[in-house]
């Protein structure tokens, strides 16, 4: 029993280490990311600055191009390990603060780090450093909040971020938001809200950034009425005032003070998009986008498919994307994969990306060059339409082994099933004469007449008409039989009373008795003790005073039978008292 | 006679009614003449010579061999010498005794796509329609076999009143009055079968019985039409409620056969 113990725990024990083994070898490549937690600062504002390398436990620091104008200080570093999917996922992150020593537009980045003697490099990120805007009235007050849209002038469709940001200096607890509500406008919350440490004229404020997608339906002036925040304001309590040490925040006896504060309202105009120049093709795409196309593989034989692959990606109202057709090329069969599209709704915008893919199947050997495939969208940066094509593609096409067309899905590639060829009919002509000696062999029911055909289904009805009938009649003759023998049980009884020789046969007079009761009563025969003949005649109807008197007359003859004591007058008494009970008897059961 | 008695008696009827009922439908089904003519016109179709085997296969059928092979040959043998409008008559005559044979099936088909007219499919799907998928035999011995069990039972139920009798007395009285159903459609639509095929290739559909009345409209050997009644050599003929003419008798052919007085069967 021990020993089958130790054996599991020994299986678990390798199996654990296999699987560790093994998915060690799944875990991701590496990369390295760069992450901001604002993108708008004063100058007066300390910004959380991220190095993200991913697929690696250990790293030396890296090194960030652009922080010449920020004082640096670093933040420390911190690690995480996770498996999904068997995949195991290293991150390890280096946290620095970066203050701005002037103001204007800097590009961070890349982050660069040097593993395995490969250099790793990072996107590059914009700040934005500015003055602090003049606040809305009470500058140096405790609370207040402001409202600020990214631009004043647009497009009706275009993408403005509105972002509202609340500054306070003391406590706060259950805040509530309640954001502008604009006939044509659509708001759309981005991301989770942001809190950070921002310094205003000298005073440190703890501020609470949120932002939203605000795209306009139709064109002309807006103003957006002011945000509210809705909030219980934690009063600190004078600790000369105090009146009991139960009088304490911890103890819950704080108190707070119910506070609404607005935001500015903000005032902008919308403009309809040009008509000069609009493509046939704008499906109404505003925004920034890109385009890209990938051919995989670039060569393969005949009736072997290639995956084309169209990637728009761009921020803007993503969702208007056009679904791309391909043209048709010649010796070349097309089939369509569903588009994906993935929106990302994150905090500088709603951007996406939407994935096309096409399975093109060459037909014949030589190289044919896929169409370019272009899109038209409105740039409200540059106030114009632009136009994003594919780079021109060529596929190389080999003579194939397999001179059959057939048709191709996307799974069949995917699982490189082997090629199946259509089943096509060569020629056509009727089917050969049915010369099986079944077939000269005729059914009786094409040679009956219906007459005879009837008969087939009457004779069952018929046979149990005629079963039916005998066994009826056969009951009856039966009951008819029964009701003579009862007819004449009388008469019997009283012709065997005239045979009897003497008043001492007794036994005589109990058969003849017990023949009249069996025949009488319709009973099965054989001798009735006096408890049996009043049971039977109870059963067949005769009343009770009558039944009693029978019991006692047939009892009083048996025990004078069966004890063979009795005077003759007694002899003579009991036979005058049967006959005269018999006679009741049969009165009764007629 | 008591009670077992009664039970055997029973038994012994029921075996001695599907005795006879045996007796009478291998008498029938075993009949062996005219195999030699069936082996000539086989032989003669396989020769090419498909007029001596249809004149061979016709034979057989005046004969009384009636059934869906003999039929199916001589629509082959039609089909064979490219005429389409005979060949069908004999594969739906064909059909009414192997309805669900695949041979018959594809050659029905394939006689039906070269014939000019478009014939429109039954759009809706009917219990009678469904019937078609069996012959008359199948469904009239079904009936007779259930019929038959229905009546022993009941004859049993007049001694044996058990639980299982009523049970399969009550299943029984259900498939009884379902196979009874079927029954009397199908023996319905066997009789009153009006349906009839244009065997010459191309027939002109009079206003009236005479071929100076107004030509109504054309048709083609293959298409089926539903008979009228028949007046001195003409026949009014309807394809659909809208087309109906006269037409003369000859040129369309009966799908169902009339019956021999004398032997019962049927005849062409």
């Amino acid at each position: 029993m021990v020993a089958s113990k130790q054996g599991i725990l020994y299986f678990i024990t390798i199996s654990a280490l296999f699987l560790l083994y093994s998915v060690g070898w799944a875990k991701s490549p590496v990369s390295i990311y760069l992450k901001m937690d604002r993108t708008e600062v004063t100058p007066a504002d300390t910004v959380k600055l991220m190095v993200t390398i991913k697929g690696e436990k250990k790293a030396s620091a890296p090194s960030i191009s652009g922080l010449e104008p920020f004082h640096v200080r670093q933040g420390g570093t911190s690690s995480r390990f996770q498996m999904i999917n068997g995949e195991i996922s290293r991150e390890l992150d280096y946290i620095f603060y970066i203050t701005p020593k002037r103001t204007g537009i800097f590009i961070i980045g890349p982050a660069q780090v040097t593993l395995k003697k490969k250099t790793y490099k990072s996107q590059t990120l914009k700040l934005t450093v500015q003055d602090a805007p003049s606040q809305p009235g009470d500058e140096g007050a405790p609370f207040f909040v402001t409202a600020a849209l990214s631009a004043d002038t647009g497009y009706v469709g275009q993408q403005f971020i509105y972002t509202v940001k609340f500054y306070r200096t003391q406590d706060v607890r259950d805040i509530s938001l309640t954001p502008p509500d604009v006939e044509g406008l659509a708001m759309k919350r981005l991301g989770d809200h942001k809190e950070y440490i921002s310094s205003l004229q000298g005073k440190n404020y703890s501020v609470i950034e949120l932002r939203y997608s605000l795209t306009a339906e139709r064109p002309g002036s807006f103003v957006l009425p002011p945000t509210y925040f809705k909030m219980s304001v934690l009063e600190r309590q004078d600790p000369f005032s105090r009146r009991s040490p139960f009088d304490d925040s911890f103890f819950g006896f704080t108190r707070t003070r119910p506070l609404s504060l607005g935001s500015n309202a903000i005032e902008f105009f919308i403009k309809s998009l040009p008509d000069e120049e609009r493509p046939q093709d704008f499906s109404g795409l505003i925004g920034q986008f890109s385009m890209k196309a990938t051919l995989l593989p670039q060569e393969v034989k005949e009736n072997e498919s290639a995956t084309f692959s169209v990637i728009i990606s761009g921020k803007g109202n993503v969702r208007l994307i056009p679904d791309l057709k391909i043209p048709e090329v010649e010796d070349v069969r097309t089939y369509a994969d569903q588009p994906v599209l993935n929106v990302q709704t994150g905090f500088d915008g709603i951007s996406g990306t939407k994935t096309m893919k096409w399975a093109l199947v060459p037909q014949k050997e030589g190289s044919i060059r896929i169409p370019i495939m272009s899109l038209s969208y409105f740039d409200p940066n540059s106030e114009s339409y632009r136009r994003i094509a594919t780079k021109p593609l060529t596929l190389r096409i080999t003579q194939g082994k397999n001179q059959q067309k057939v048709a191709i899905t996307e799974e069949r590639i995917a699982i490189k099933e082997p090629v199946k060829s259509e089943v096509k009919m060569e020629g056509i002509d009727i089917f050969s004469i049915h010369e099986r000696s079944e077939a000269m062999k005729v059914r009786m029911v094409t040679y009956l007449d219906t007459w005879i055909l009837c008969l087939f289904l009457l004779a069952p009805p018929f046979g149990f008409i005629v079963i039916f009938g005998v066994n009826r009649s056969r009951r009856k003759i039966e009951a008819d039989k029964k009701a003579l023998t009862k007819k004449r049980a009388k008469q019997k009884f009283f012709k065997g009373i005239k045979a009897l020789r003497g008043p001492y046969q007794l036994s005589d007079l109990m058969r003849i008795t017990n023949l009249y009761l069996n025949e009488r009563m319709g009973l099965g025969g054989g001798s009735l003790t006096s408890n049996e003949a009043y049971e039977a005649l109870l059963t067949n109807g005769v009343k009770r005073p009558l039944t009693d008197e029978a019991k006692e007359i047939l009892s009083h003859l048996e025990s004078m039978v069966y004890t063979g004591a009795g005077e003759e007058d007694k002899a003579i008494k009991i036979k005058e008292n049967v006959m005269m009970i018999i006679k009741k008897i049969d009165k009764e059961l007629q | 006679m008591n009670r077992l008695k009664k039970i055997n008696l029973t038994i012994s009827s029921f075996l001695l009614m599907c005795l006879i009922m045996i007796t009478v439908v291998r008498d029938y089904s075993s009949a062996e003449t005219g195999h030699e003519t069936f082996l000539q016109a086989n032989q003669a179709y396989k020769e090419g010579n498909y007029e001596k085997a249809a004149s061979s296969y016709q034979e057989l059928i005046i004969a009384g061999k009636i059934n869906g092979s003999i039929f199916y040959n001589l629509g082959n043998c039609y089909m064979r010498m490219n005429r389409p409008g005979k060949a069908i008559l004999n594969y739906e005559r064909a059909r009414r005794f192997i309805p669900r044979d695949p041979d018959l099936d594809f050659n029905l088909r394939y006689a039906r796509d070269r014939i000019k007219d478009r014939i429109g499919n039954p759009s809706s799907f009917t219990f009678s329609q469904w019937l078609n998928n069996f012959n008359w035999s199948e469904i009239f011995w079904s009936f007779v076999i259930i019929n038959l069990f229905f009546w022993v039972i009941l004859i049993l139920r007049l001694w044996i009143k058990s639980e299982w009798t009523f049970y399969v007395l009550m299943g029984l009285s259900l498939l009884w009055i379902v196979f009874g159903i079927s029954t009397g459609i199908k023996w319905y639509v066997e009789t009153h079968d009006t349906r009839g095929v244009v065997v010459v290739s191309e027939i002109t559909v009079h206003a009236g019985p005479d071929e100076k009345d107004t030509t109504l409209f054309k048709l083609h050997a293959g298409t089926i039409v539903t008979c009228e009644r028949e007046d001195q050599g003409w026949r009014i003929i309807q394809l659909t409620p809208e087309k109906r003419g006269w037409i003369k008798s000859e040129w369309v052919d009966q799908i169902a056969l009339p019956r021999h007085k004398t032997t019962g069967g049927l005849h062409p």
